[in-house]
């Protein structure tokens, strides 16, 4: 290693007073080794949630199938999802739906059943099957708690105020996440569901519900195929 | 035998950091449902986890054998060798841990792209850059005996080519944000990387003034000279070359969000290119300490 020429006494001094001399390996590595596993321990905690809520991250999800006339057929419903694959729980507190030509009647969210199993006698492990409630009744209003590891399913009850729809994607979803009162850290998060609306209009205003056809559920539970949000919303309740 | 395998370690540190880490995530990848191939894969991930340790403690060590052959190339006398060697050591170990630290960071944050990871590192490098440049804020009593008092000034030490750099991408920050605000809803993913850019910018002047105005006690010509050479090194490949490489990518992040068009794609990979070379520009090769210290 480069140094200065023993004979001068003060040099040593002034290039120390210009930048320090390296404080050694062994103190070097302790101290960078640190500043690295500070920065991994950083890391741990945002992927898994902790720092900041963050509940889609690393996860594909996908809409709902179908919209649904309300009972008293004054709205229509469409469903985005919401997974929560962090490590901790996080509130949703509001919810902002991108849909044009339609009003936002109401927001809610079905909190979707743990995953549970049951084994039969012959050791056969099996799905156990939950009723499915009609959204209405299912959905919960905000804020509500999604647990680590659950599943939100958001719906949005809209009224069109226009019966055409428009090319490009209809029915994008934000929600606004934290992790309820008091927590730390209190921070909050604005998930965009953006990758998902609940359907592409293509030009000749056909819905496509990711590669399938968009459906509507009456109120009498019947099934039917609609060309696009709006206008089977229209058709549905008028 | 050792030594060599080392100081190997050592000169190349990061594509053998990231090949290690790529051996690592292997197994995880290319491992099959039904178990075949697990002893092989386990045995790779094993050797290549000892590797990645091997390699991060020799770096994080400080170690860099080339750093007195480098200096005494392109110093004048050997005094101001000793002072660049000392300088590339530490601003070179700094920059190392800054970028790894950013690096991890960015895989923090990162959405299936390699995006976020670079943009940690680039940050990570500008900020460790930075940061070895800390010590001449530290009180020492010492110092206090004597004092230069020559004026400095930022052009002697700053490259006209940097200066215009950050001026333009401080005025490209600037607009991207006008116009994320003016247009709403739409342009607010422009927002926030055109701001961070200005931030790189405006800290990266703030700490070129820092580096050039520090105190510096009397001392011969020689070594006043010196610490010139060196200033200029810590004010444009230390920290102000990263800084401008990361406010580039940032530009680019910004206008990603103005959709796929031909001009916004070329656009964004100009950028890149820009960053890219900014940076390869920032590193302590001998082409860039020349065209430095010779200027």
């Amino acid at each position: 290693m480069l140094e200065s020429r023993p004979e001068d006494r003060d040099l040593d001094e002034r290039l120390d007073e210009l930048i320090p001399l390296s404080a050694g390996p062994i103190k070097t590595l302790v101290a960078s080794a640190a500043v690295v596993g500070a920065a991994i321990a950083s890391t741990v905690l945002i992927m898994g949630g902790y720092l900041y809520p963050r509940p889609t991250f690393g996860s594909s999800f996908s809409s709902g199938s179908f919209l649904e006339v309300g009972p008293a057929r004054n709205a229509v419903s469409a469903t985005v999802m919401m997974p929560n694959n962090s490590s901790r729980s996080v509130r949703i507190t509001d919810i902002a739906f991108d849909g044009p030509g339609a009003d936002v009647v109401d927001v809610g969210v079905i909190l979707d059943p743990p995953y549970e199993t049951q084994t039969s006698d012959v050791g056969v492990e099996s799905s156990v099957a939950t009723p499915i409630l009609p959204r209405n009744q299912a959905a919960m209003p905000l804020p509500i708690v999604v647990p680590a590891g659950r599943t939100a399913t958001v719906v949005v009850w809209f009224r069109p105020t226009d019966c055409i729809d428009k090319p490009g994607p209809w029915g994008l979803v934000d929600a606004t996440v934290d992790f309820g009162d008091g927590a730390f850290p209190p921070f909050s998060n604005t998930v965009s569901l953006h990758q998902d609306p609940v359907a592409f209009i293509d030009l000749d205003g056909n819905a496509d519900n990711g590669g399938e056809s968009m459906m509507m559920q009456d109120a009498d539970g019947s099934m039917r195929e609609i060309s696009g949000p709006l206008a089977g919303a229209c058709e549905a309740l008028r | 035998m050792m030594k060599r395998i080392i100081d190997a370690a050592a000169r190349r540190r990061w594509p053998l950091t990231v090949l290690a880490f790529i051996t690592i995530l292997g197994p995880f990848v290319v491992a099959r449902p039904d178990g075949e191939g697990t002893n092989i894969a386990a045995v790779v991930l094993v050797l290549a986890a000892i590797a990645l340790i091997f390699l991060l403690a020799v770096n994080l060590s400080g170690r860099d054998p080339d750093a007195d052959a480098r200096a005494l190339e392109v110093a004048p006398d050997s005094l101001s060798a000793v002072l660049f060697a000392r300088w590339m050591r530490r601003s070179k170990h700094f920059r190392f841990v800054g970028g790894l630290c950013g690096a991890i960071l960015g895989l923090g944050f990162a959405t299936g792209s390699l995006a976020s990871p670079l943009v940690g590192l680039l940050a990570g490098v500008a900020f460790g850059g930075a940061a070895a440049e800390v010590h001449s804020f530290q009180g020492r009593p010492r110092s206090a005996r004597s004092a230069d008092i020559t004026a400095r000034h930022m052009g002697d030490y700053v490259t006209p080519t940097d200066t215009v750099a950050l001026a333009v991408i401080a005025a490209a920050a600037m607009c991207l944000m006008v116009v994320a605000v003016t247009t709403g809803a739409g342009r607010w993913g422009s927002f926030w990387p055109a701001m961070a850019a200005l931030v790189a910018v405006a800290a990266a002047t703030a700490m070129q003034r820092a580096v050039v105005v520090r105190r510096r006690p009397a001392l011969s010509d020689d070594l006043r000279r010196a610490d010139d050479v060196m200033r200029r090194l810590a004010a444009t490949q230390g920290f102000t070359r990263p800084a401008i490489a990361f406010a580039l990518v940032m530009l680019s992040q910004g206008l990603a969000t103005f959709g796929n068009s031909t001009t916004v794609t070329v656009a964004v990979l100009a950028l890149w290119m820009l960053a890219i070379a900014w940076y390869v520009a920032s590193r302590q090769s001998r082409a860039n300490l020349r065209a430095l210290i010779g200027s």
